[in-house]
């Protein structure tokens, strides 16, 4: 539970200026907050409270907007906020990057060959001779599109099959309960290996298999809540005046299922990235010439490189790892902003 | 009990028909004919075409894809899953080398993941919203936000490559002994049972926390056990209950896992001969072990589904 702020006292909260406002501060002073005594101002914000100097925290919270609650559930899980930076600036590191640092990530140099960081190369270079600045700015580029269009692509999908099977219920919604439980049984990464065997290594291939493969989540939570939005009145309602079904699913359920859709796509975005930059490290993912965080630590598998040039692979690695945190970090928060029971025990 | 056995084994069968088929339909996505690369045109005299088309009809290549398909199936279940396009060993027999070592890796890991998850799972329980337990829960979230093979490079490069301590390549030198075997099995399966704690931890640690609330702990405290008695004897036996749940979530990335970590280690299991075969372009290879892994993952949810209906009557309704 968030305490109330008990220093904003609303006008006309003064003591014995409000007539429902019981004996006044004289017989309940409250131990607990700050109670002026010059003043008197009871620090109860919600002044129709008939009970001052009691412990308000259930009685007389300040009118909170459902949004502002979830807002500070959020910040509740003291790492959120912290994420939420973090991965702000990796973002616009990504994205703005490029203007601050004008280096070619591409300009091949054979006789800058593997050079420890220096002032021209505050990360050294690679073994093309490349900037691996410029490079690990590039390469967040493209890590970070990929777990957005695919934790995004997944989401849709499962929102949608989610949807179709809360509402048809019946035989649609047996198949694709099973078809889920099958999927999460199964390693992602063997069928994006299978594929990336037979069609060659793709960006796209890998969105789409990925989109394909990770919908179950989205797909519990939209089954689950759409069997509980079609028996509430509000749409039994609209039911009975005649729409039809397309028109109810996608005007009344699924606006209702975006909110806990979203925490289910954060979630999900920092597995993605690391399923990509699995695929790239082993070959199998981001191919040449665009790079990735995992393409560049593809070259570490050399025991050479591993061994005395860790500008070139130590970066990436960090990168993913602090991407991927601060993203953990704020689903933590995100979970218990749309889930007030979480984050009690 | 028995209609819930063959209800999850039907599953299980169409489950692999399923992707039995979507693996045959993938074959015709190989890009130029298997066939024709037999015969190269540069050497090759007379009719090539003709040739071609011949071996063709004879493999029965031009038979309509289901007829295709059963033949495929009929020659698996004769244990046949062809032959490597690199060395032309059959698949079955490269898969029967490999797979010991993979099995190997994976129990071992396991063991080491639900020892260390539950250890750590209770103490996080026992010392809960202490700073142990926050550590505890931080430690599994960075666990779980940093790639396993990232993990492991970072391995390789301290304990290997700095300090020289472990061995970083292989399961063992010829002769070693068990040492070796032990020294060559600590990084990869350590950092596999690491990795895949995460689970075991937050789970054995809310179980944990649930059953230190119930009657009987008091109860049991109240007789004068000491608190290590009752947390392992009485706390621990009922919040193991759902353990097979969570060892069954476990699988996918157990053997998602392998492949990366066997890559890494040049461990020579089925994980390795897969990335192997993929580089090389061995479809054959590739398709066996796919059809290996579905049938072993089906096989472990399987037998995770009747321990958890045998522990738990509640499921088999």
């Amino acid at each position: 539970m968030t305490a109330p702020d008990r220093t904003v006292a609303g006008p006309g909260t003064k003591a014995g200026l409000d007539p429902k406002a019981g004996p006044g501060p004289a017989s309940g002073p409250d131990p607990i907050a700050g109670t002026s005594p010059i003043t008197g101002a009871i620090p109860v914000a919600d002044p129709d409270s008939t009970t001052p100097g009691l412990d308000s925290d259930l009685l007389a919270s300040p009118p909170v907007s459902p949004r502002r609650a979830a807002w500070r559930r959020f910040l509740k899980y003291r790492l959120a906020l912290p994420g939420l930076i973090v991965l702000t600036l990796v973002v616009l590191g990504a994205v703005l990057g490029p203007l601050l640092w004008q280096v070619d990530p591409n300009a091949v140099d054979p006789a800058q060959y593997r050079n420890p960081p220096s002032p021209d190369h505050p990360l050294g270079t690679d073994s093309a001779g490349r900037d691996v600045l410029a490079r690990l700015i590039v390469g967040g580029r493209v890590s970070l599109a990929v777990g957005l269009a695919a934790a995004v692509t997944a989401t849709f999908v499962g929102i949608l099959l989610g949807a179709l099977a809360g509402y048809a219920r019946g035989w649609v919604d047996s198949f694709l309960s099973r078809v889920c439980e099958v999927m999460q049984s199964f390693p992602t990464i063997i069928v994006i290996i299978t594929f990336a065997a037979f069609f060659g290594p793709s960006l796209v291939t890998m969105i789409i298999i990925i989109g394909l493969m990770e919908w179950t989540g989205g797909f519990r939570v939209t089954r689950g809540l759409t069997m509980s939005l079609r028996e509430q009145d509000s749409v039994v309602a609209v039911v009975g005046l005649g729409a039809r079904n397309s028109r109810v699913l996608f005007r009344h359920i699924v606006p209702a299922v975006l909110g806990p859709a979203t925490v289910i796509a954060t979630g999900m975005i920092s597995g993605v990235i690391m399923t990509e930059a699995t695929l790239s490290f082993l070959g199998l993912g981001v191919p040449p010439p665009s790079s990735s965080w995992g393409t560049m630590l593809n070259q570490a598998q050399s025991l050479r490189i591993l061994e005395s040039m860790p500008w070139m692979w130590l970066p990436p690695g960090i990168a993913i790892a602090i991407t991927v945190l601060s993203v953990n970090f704020i689903g933590e928060g995100l979970r218990n902003a749309v889930d007030p029971r979480q984050g009690q025990r | 009990m028995v209609s819930f056995v063959l209800r999850r084994l039907a599953i299980s069968v169409v489950t692999l028909i399923g992707i039995s088929m979507a693996l045959f339909a993938l074959t015709r996505f190989i890009p130029g004919d298997p066939v024709s690369m037999y015969f190269n045109p540069l050497t090759f005299e007379g009719d090539r075409e003709a040739a071609v088309e011949a071996v063709r009809a004879r493999l029965g290549l031009n038979d309509p894809i289901p007829v295709q398909y059963i033949a495929w199936v009929r020659e698996i279940f004769n244990g046949n899953m062809g032959f490597s396009m690199i060395t032309g060993r059959p698949v079955t027999e490269l898969i029967a080398d490999r797979l010991p070592a993979t099995i190997y890796l994976m129990g071992v890991s396991t063991v080491i993941a639900i020892v260390l998850g539950i250890t750590g799972g209770i103490i996080a329980a026992l010392r809960k919203n202490t700073i142990v337990d926050y550590a505890t829960l931080l430690g599994a979230l960075g666990l779980v936000s940093v790639p396993s093979f990232f993990i492991a490079l970072l391995a390789i490069y301290i304990f290997g490559l700095k300090l020289g301590w472990l061995p970083t390549a292989g399961i063992n030198v010829p002769n070693g002994g068990w040492g070796d075997a032990i020294r060559h099995l600590i990084l990869p399966a350590g950092i596999m049972g690491i990795s895949g704690s995460v689970g075991y931890i937050r789970w054995a640690r809310s179980s944990m926390l649930d059953v230190l609330d119930q009657d009987y702990m008091v109860t049991a405290r109240s007789k004068g056990l000491s608190r290590p008695r009752v947390v392992l004897q009485h706390g621990l036996r009922n919040a193991l209950i759902p353990l097979v749940t969570i060892l069954s979530m476990s699988i996918p990335s157990l053997f998602g896992g392998s492949v990366v970590i066997e890559q890494l280690f040049a461990w020579p299991g089925t994980g390795r001969m897969a990335i192997d075969a993929i580089s090389n372009r061995d479809y054959p290879v590739v398709m066996g072990f796919v059809m290996i892994t579905t049938i072993l993952v089906l096989v472990c949810n399987l037998l995770a589904d009747i321990t958890y209906a045998l522990v738990d009557p509640r499921i088999r309704l």
